[in-house]
């Protein structure tokens, strides 16, 4: 029988629409993701078995609601579609009915995942060879296997038991759901590896987070946590314990599912709760109504709004008595807090946030959710009347088809209103609830009107796609095809504003700059789209009217509507049009590339030209923050320090110059590059090594929202904030224009980037500056903080003048800032601390004030004293990249200072603290020693690293600073693997956070621990002695000799290798053992596992070591102790291979664990922690 | 005065499913039945005279105006019960009533409730009326049906197989409402049921195979078959003999023995009897007529 059934089974889906339908979203995903997707690095094959296995499972998690849709078509169609009887009736045994249905629709789904394989197949042929790599059949079967075929039967046959023993589409529906939000929300909360904010506890906590993951995917991101990329190429994935437990963990639960669904199943009709009758009342007395016709008005205003009013009404009636979307909302909300309560409370060090307007406005705006909503939802209420066969009764009314359309726009932004009323107001508990009354309900207003008007965009665009179709599934589908590609539509190229349907710019939220840098553009934008919508809908009308022959009348009408929303909409396209590509230079992300790469080609081989250098900066800046722009009028004094003489000088200005006016007296001729920005002046007489030489520029930069955002270059109503040097004129070939990407690098046929060490002369020499600015703004009670001494402020003609000019001869580093501020200052030994923030985010000033006094201190007694008699910490807008080092001024970003600080006692260390030390730090590393080559990071962040690690020490002890050090050493090893080129070592140049932030904090700490803190110190002492200004610049080279000056052979080798290599650590404690020897003398055998090797590109290479490495014993979880809870510390000899070490306790301590202070560049962490227990 | 006249009327599917073809009927007042087989293209009349769907060819006038010109402003004239429909769940009769008032242009609140009580007490619905009417039993969704389709000002009712499914009474109860209202306006019903058109229309058409096969007075076309329909009692096995040889227009089992009825000009054989035709002979001696041309049709 089931030979007859089943193929039945796979004839009926394959009969669906809907099933071609997801089958084609799934061909196409499968494509896609193959083709255009980013896994871990472009180092990474795209068919690397990890890769592979996580993209299965993610897959198979879409999967999920391609199930749900089967599972409610499928496996209820006998009751949807009323055959229930005619099935139950026919002799078919239940064990037939059970299998082939369950079977049938697993087969289905499979089937559908089949077809994203076949996807794969076709992206990996439009993948670049150098992603692909080998094909491996035996990784294809074993991620069937292990990853699809448990989790297709995990969620079919949880569907199905709600599906048989429900019998309710909506029950389905919510099951669905519910796995959904278990799963994602368990794995946010419960700290799984698959969430972002994961954090690796302990062995336990892993292994429970493993087992709990019916999708598996935990434990593959714990398997490709810390593997390189060639190991993630190579390696194969096996099941390790946890997770060979966790699959047939779940392959048993799936089972038992099934059978508790074949038990309780009984192929019989499910017995409908009868409501009881009222028992009959006695008729009602009413008088008589006597039935007569009455006259009908349908063309009336009136008439309009009462019908719009009733249909409004009845679809609210029905939304109110929806389970299913009460469990959305609810799922929504929970979403929704989840989110604001992971970003607030929790953070580096346990900072938390204060819940200010600034935090949580910017938050609310995320509402992806909604998205779900409205595709689903739009199906269910345009074909609400046909689905229960109403329509019949419904469309033979004489209301008009539009006005019935609209009703459903209206009900559905209703709906949505009201859930955007419900994010709002979560909002506004978690701020009232937090303790923080000063609620900006204006701002709410306006983020609710912000976060509706996209969705009202696309809930018109799928009412009437949906109107269009007859079936709602396929039409759900296209309009979930339709928002996916149009509000991604960067990744499949498709980039101009013009082109991206329905995706508005992105508005952002800060106490100090409101809605920002889009808003004046955002409004043009809506006019743009929603005139395009009306055009569209104009459209379909002509269509629906050739139906019906129209009078001739209508016809007219509609061409005026027509014509006036063609109208409308083209003025915005081309107003916006000429915005962007005429006002801006617009580019898209391949033209870009080729202009650099055309950069590169035409103007590197001329990088030999000798230019000089500039010596003096006099700018005068108008700034209009109401139309976001700025002007500037200036001159250099340029000197030839070369020993060659100049004849052409050679200047490049930024991309977002808009105007760009160089002016050289003396000049034979001249040539611009306008498209690069090249401006060429051959002299008449040549530049002698040490003249000078004055050139006058004029600049116009317009900053409008037509533009893409950029954070060093914001021009804002409120908040502005330039990185000037970036953006005047800059003399010679400009080295950071270069791509770096070596795969679009030989896509635009461009040699590999030479990773070298700088060392000319040239590039060695310190350009230091004289400058003097005066900056204008608009009256009123902003103020421009820049760099530099305040020499005087001045108003005239509606404008008030900044007039900053430096006492000394700084670097070319040459930020402001315009806000409205209040000032905090204090007077340290001598400079000035000031302090500029805005109004009502005064928390953390007595912190940060107390940081600078720290670091200032300790700092200038360390290493050389600091130059300035002030230091400026001045609050911007939160945008991301937390804080600036000028000479003399720290920019900081809005969010240090609504970091919620109060609570952390002074024993503990904070975000704010830390974040500070480091910043102030780069006033040495970066500000008074630069490196010779700005990639150089290792100079600059590694050091300043360091010393945040150094000072934080001295204040709170090492303990409670293990979990800084984990958490670098965590992104080191999550950085590796999703790395896009190559690992380098320390000493290139690198601008890779991986390696200049976080392995550098690991390697400096290794060797402070190496040669002891005084060392370090008098080292570092000695180089930023030797290499600052006037002398010449340091490389990494230097600062290794420094490192190593004085120390013994054995540790100069090591740190020579820390640093010019890549060298991995793996500790493991295999066992424990504890003897009691005596009442007070427990004896403590920990049996240890060591490896090191160094990772080159032809493979790991072990090694044969031999060094010092801590030991420590704790009475609580390291990760929670504080410095009397380490209770012994010692370095022991550690080796390749298996070791025993045996320690003596009076009392038994609870943890023990190998380097508990991140000297060395480990590679597994949770193993070289193991828990003491007595065995008994 | 013929109020709704329907104009050589062919609809085509997508599919290429022929189901009206060159349909021409004049109705005037009163209540008009259309009789037809399950299939013979009834429902997609009714829906395309209730201008749920559009017509191939031909044109349909209601009181001499185009109704697909103007489809909406034909509404406001026209209720309509489909065959088949359903309502929301959970939503009590006068509360869906009231609803499509509204949508039919009651806007005057104080004559909607007038109407929709009134509807209510003419369908002898008033008391089930806080009821959900997707609770209700089939006869009084169906008298829900009707209630609807006289709200506000119908000038042409349309009613597409109302009494399947209705039990003896309540069938009954459904007719006197129909005539009744059938002396106002136009009721255009639509069934297979013979004996719906013999008890309430003065006029009728049959439909078969998307054709007017017959149309007149139903006295009329009984009239033209006086003479001609014979019956007797016959055994099982002469059953074939004389549907082989002779026109069977209906074959009932009469205790136990099936008795025929025989359309002929002569007397079939002995034992046949001349009987009185009724509506039910009409009716199947036009769809024999219909099917025998269509094999001639095909022979040819």
């Amino acid at each position: 029988m089931i030979k007859q059934l089943l193929p039945f089974e796979i004839y009926y889906y394959t009969r669906q629409k809907i099933f071609w339908l997801t089958a084609i979203v799934f061909l196409l995903l499968g494509t896609f993701i193959t083709a255009y997707g980013n896994y871990g690095g472009k180092m990474v094959y795209v068919n690397a078995p990890v890769v592979m296995a996580i993209r299965s499972g993610l897959i198979t998690l879409i999967l999920l609601f391609v199930a749900i849709l089967f599972s409610a078509n499928g496996l209820l169609r006998d009751r949807e579609q009323k055959m229930e009887l005619l099935v139950f009736a026919s002799p078919i045994s239940k064990r037939h009915y059970f299998i082939s249905r369950f079977v049938g629709n697993f087969l289905a789904v499979l089937l559908v995942f089949l077809l994203a394989e076949v996807g794969f197949h076709i992206g990996l042929l439009l993948r670049d060879n150098s992603q692909v790599g080998t094909y491996n059949l035996y990784h294809k079967l074993w991620n069937l296997l292990v990853m699809v075929f448990p989790n297709l039967l995990f969620f079919t046959s949880f569907l199905f038991l709600v599906a048989l023993l429900f019998r309710n589409v909506m029950a389905v529906y919510a099951a669905g759901l519910l796995i959904f939000i278990a799963y994602f929300g368990g794995a946010i909360l419960g700290n799984s590896p698959i969430s972002a904010h994961y954090s690796p506890t302990s062995p336990e906590n892993e292994f429970l987070s493993v087992m709990l993951d019916p999708f598996g995917l935990s434990a593959v991101f714990l398997k490709s946590r810390g593997l390189s990329p060639e190991e993630q190429n190579y390696q194969f994935l096996t099941l390790s314990n946890t997770f060979l437990a966790n699959r047939i963990f779940w392959l048993i639960f799936s089972i038992v599912l099934l059978g508790i669904t074949y038990f309780k199943f009984e192929p019989k009709l499910k017995e409908e709760k009868k409501r009881k009758s009222p028992k009959s009342k006695i008729e009602e007395v009413y008088k008589k109504h006597q039935y007569k016709p009455v006259k009908v008005i349908t063309s009336s205003l009136k008439a309009y709004c009462q019908g719009i009013a009733s249909l409004v009404k009845m679809e609210l009636t029905i939304f109110t008595k929806d389970k299913l979307f009460w469990a959305m909302a609810v799922l929504y909300l929970f979403m929704q807090v989840l989110n604001l309560k992971e970003s607030i409370y929790s953070g580096i060090y346990n900072t938390v946030s204060y819940p200010t307007n600034s935090i949580l406005l910017e938050l609310l705006m995320e509402n992806p959710l909604l998205y779900v909503f409205i595709v689903f939802y739009a199906g269910e209420v345009v074909h609400r009347a046909s689905a229960c066969q109403f329509d019949g009764i419904l469309n033979a009314t004489p209301f008009s088809e539009n006005l019935k359309m609209l009703t459903k726009v209206i009900v559905l932004a209703l709906v949505i209103s009201f859930l955007l009323l419900l994010n709002n107001l979560t909002g506004i508990c978690f701020q009232v609830f937090g303790g923080y009354y000063q609620i900006d309900f204006p701002a709410y207003t306006a983020l609710f009107i912000y976060n509706l008007l996209p969705f009202l965009f696309w809930i018109v665009v799928m009412v009437q796609v949906q109107s269009l179709l007859a079936n709602k599934y396929a039409g759900m589908a296209i309009s979930a095809l339709l928002v996916g590609f149009f509000l991604n539509s960067q990744r499949f190229g498709l980039e101009h504003p013009l082109l991206q349907v329905g995706d508005f710019p992105k508005l952002s939220y800060s106490e100090i700059s409101g809605f920002g840098h889009y808003l004046k553009a955002y409004y043009l934008y809506i006019i743009y789209w929603f005139a395009f919508l009306f055009v569209l809908i104009q459209f379909k009308q002509f269509r629906n009217k050739t139906w019906f022959k129209s009078e001739k009348k209508l016809v007219d009408g509609n061409i005026l509507k027509l014509s006036l929303s063609v109208i409308v909409w083209i003025l915005a396209g081309t107003y916006t049009f000429y915005q962007v590509n005429f006002v801006h230079q617009y580019h898209s992300s391949k033209s870009k590339t080729e202009l650099l790469a055309n950069y590169e080609l035409a103007y590197k081989p001329l990088s030999y030209l000798p230019q000089p250098i500039i010596t003096s900066v006099k700018v005068e800046i108008d700034v209009f923050p109401e139309d976001q722009l700025y002007k500037i009028k200036g001159n250099y004094l340029l000197k030839n320090d070369t020993d060659k003489a100049v004849d052409t000088l050679w200047f490049n200005t930024h991309h977002e110059v808009n105007q760009t006016k160089i002016e050289v007296s003396e000049t034979s001729s001249f040539s611009f590059d306008h498209a690069l920005h090249q401006y060429f002046f051959s002299l008449e007489k040549p530049l002698l090594p040490n003249q000078e030489i004055q050139i006058d520029f004029d600049l116009d930069i317009n900053r409008n929202g037509f533009t893409r955002f950029d954070s060093e270059n914001a021009v804002l109503e409120n908040g502005s904030y330039i990185e000037l040097e970036k953006f005047l004129p800059q003399l010679g070939y400009n080295e950071s224009w270069e791509i770096t990407d070596e795969i679009e690098r030989k896509e635009n046929g461009l040699p590999p980037k030479e990773n070298q060490i700088t060392n000319t002369l040239q590039d060695r020499k310190y350009e230091w500056i004289d400058y003097e600015t005066v900056i204008s703004i608009p009256d009123g009670n902003q103020e421009v903080i820049s760099i530099a001494e305040l020499e005087n402020t001045w108003e005239n003609d509606g404008r008030k003048y900044f007039h900053y000019k430096s006492s000394l001869e700084m670097p070319f580093m040459l930020g402001f800032a315009i806000a409205n501020y209040e000032k905090h200052t204090e007077n340290h030994r001598g400079k000035a601390i000031e302090v500029f923030y805005q109004k009502g985010q005064d928390f953390n000033v007595k912190r940060l004030v107390e940081a600078t006094k720290h670091s200032l201190d300790s700092l200038s007694s360390y290493f050389i004293p600091y130059p300035y008699n002030h230091l400026r910490i001045v609050e911007i807008p939160d945008y991301r990249g937390a804080a600036t080092s000028y000479p003399g001024l720290i920019f900081i970003s809005e969010d240090f200072f609504l970091k919620d600080v109060s609570s952390i006692d002074t024993q503990q260390p904070d975000y704010i603290y830390a974040s500070m030390l480091h910043e102030i730090s780069h006033q040495w590393w970066g500000g008074m020693v630069e490196p010779a080559d700005f990639a150089n990071k290792t100079l600059t962040e590694t050091l300043a690293q360091h010393n945040e690690l150094m000072l934080m020490e001295e204040k709170y002890g090492r303990v409670v600073l293990r979990g800084f050090l984990k958490n670098e050493l965590e992104s080191y090893l999550t950085g590796r693997a999703y790395a896009n080129d190559p690992e380098s070592s320390l000493m290139q140049p690198s601008l890779q956070s991986y390696l200049v932030y976080n392995k550098g904090t690991i390697v400096m700490n290794g060797i402070q621990q190496l040669v002891g803190k005084n060392k370090m110190i008098a080292a570092l002492k000695n180089y930023a002695e030797k290499y600052t200004y006037p002398n010449l610049k340091p490389t990494t080279n230097d600062l290794l000799n420094e490192l190593i000056k004085d120390t013994l052979t054995k540790d100069a080798t090591l740190i020579s290798e820390w640093m010019n290599e890549i060298v991995l650590y793996d500790f493991r404690i295999d066992s424990v053992n504890v003897k009691q020897i005596a009442e007070n003398d427990f004896e403590v055998t920990v049996f240890t596992n060591s490896q090191k090797w160094h990772q080159t590109q032809s493979g790991k290479q072990a090694e044969n070591f031999n060094e010092k490495i801590e030991i420590g014993f704790f009475n609580q979880h390291p990760d929670f102790s504080t410095s009397e809870d380490l209770i012994y510390l010692q370095q022991a000899d550690f080796h390749e291979g298996k070791q025993v070490f045996t320690f003596h306790f009076q009392s038994l301590p609870q943890y023990v664990l190998i380097d508990p202070f991140f000297t060395r560049v480990e590679t597994s962490i949770n193993d070289n922690l193991i828990k003491i227990e007595e065995k008994l | 005065m013929e109020e709704l006249q329907i104009e050589k009327l062919t609809k085509v599917y997508a599919n290429g499913v022929k189901a009206l073809d060159d349909v021409s009927i004049k109705i005037g007042k009163g209540v008009f039945g259309l009789l037809g087989p399950n299939g013979a293209g009834k429902s997609t009349l009714m829906r395309t005279i209730a201008t749920l769907q559009n017509a191939s060819s031909g044109e349909i006038y209601f009181k001499g105006k185009n109704i697909f010109e103007e489809p909406e402003n034909f509404r406001k004239k026209l209720g309509y019960l489909p065959q088949e429909f359903g309502v929301y769940q959970g939503v009590s009769a006068y509360r869906l009533l009231d609803h499509l008032a509204v949508l039919k242009g009651l806007i005057n609140p104080k004559e909607r409730k007038e109407q929709v009580l009134a509807v209510l007490q003419q369908t002898n619905l008033c008391n089930h009326r806080k009821k959900a009417v997707s609770s209700f039993s089939g006869g009084m969704r169906q008298r829900f049906g009707i209630a609807q389709a006289l709200l506000g000002n119908p000038k042409l009712i349309i009613v597409d197989e109302p009494t399947a499914g209705l039990d003896p009474e309540e069938r009954n109860r459904f007719h006197n409402l129909l005539s009744e209202i059938g002396e106002q306006v136009v009721v255009l019903l639509s069934t297979h049921i013979v004996s719906d058109v013999r008890e309430l229309c003065p006029k009728m058409a049959i439909l078969a195979n998307g054709k007017i096969a017959e149309q007149g007075k139903p006295q009329n076309l009984i009239d033209n078959l006086k003479g001609k329909v014979w019956a007797k009692s016959v055994d099982k096995t002469s059953l074939k003999v004389y549907e082989k040889n002779f026109t069977l227009l209906s074959c009932r089992m009469f205790a136990g023995q099936p008795y025929i009825h025989l359309l002929s000009d002569d007397q079939p054989d002995s034992g046949f009897e001349l009987v009185n035709p009724d509506l039910e002979d009409v009716y199947f001696t036009t769809l024999f007529g219909t099917q025998t041309t269509a094999l001639e049709g095909q022979n040819a």
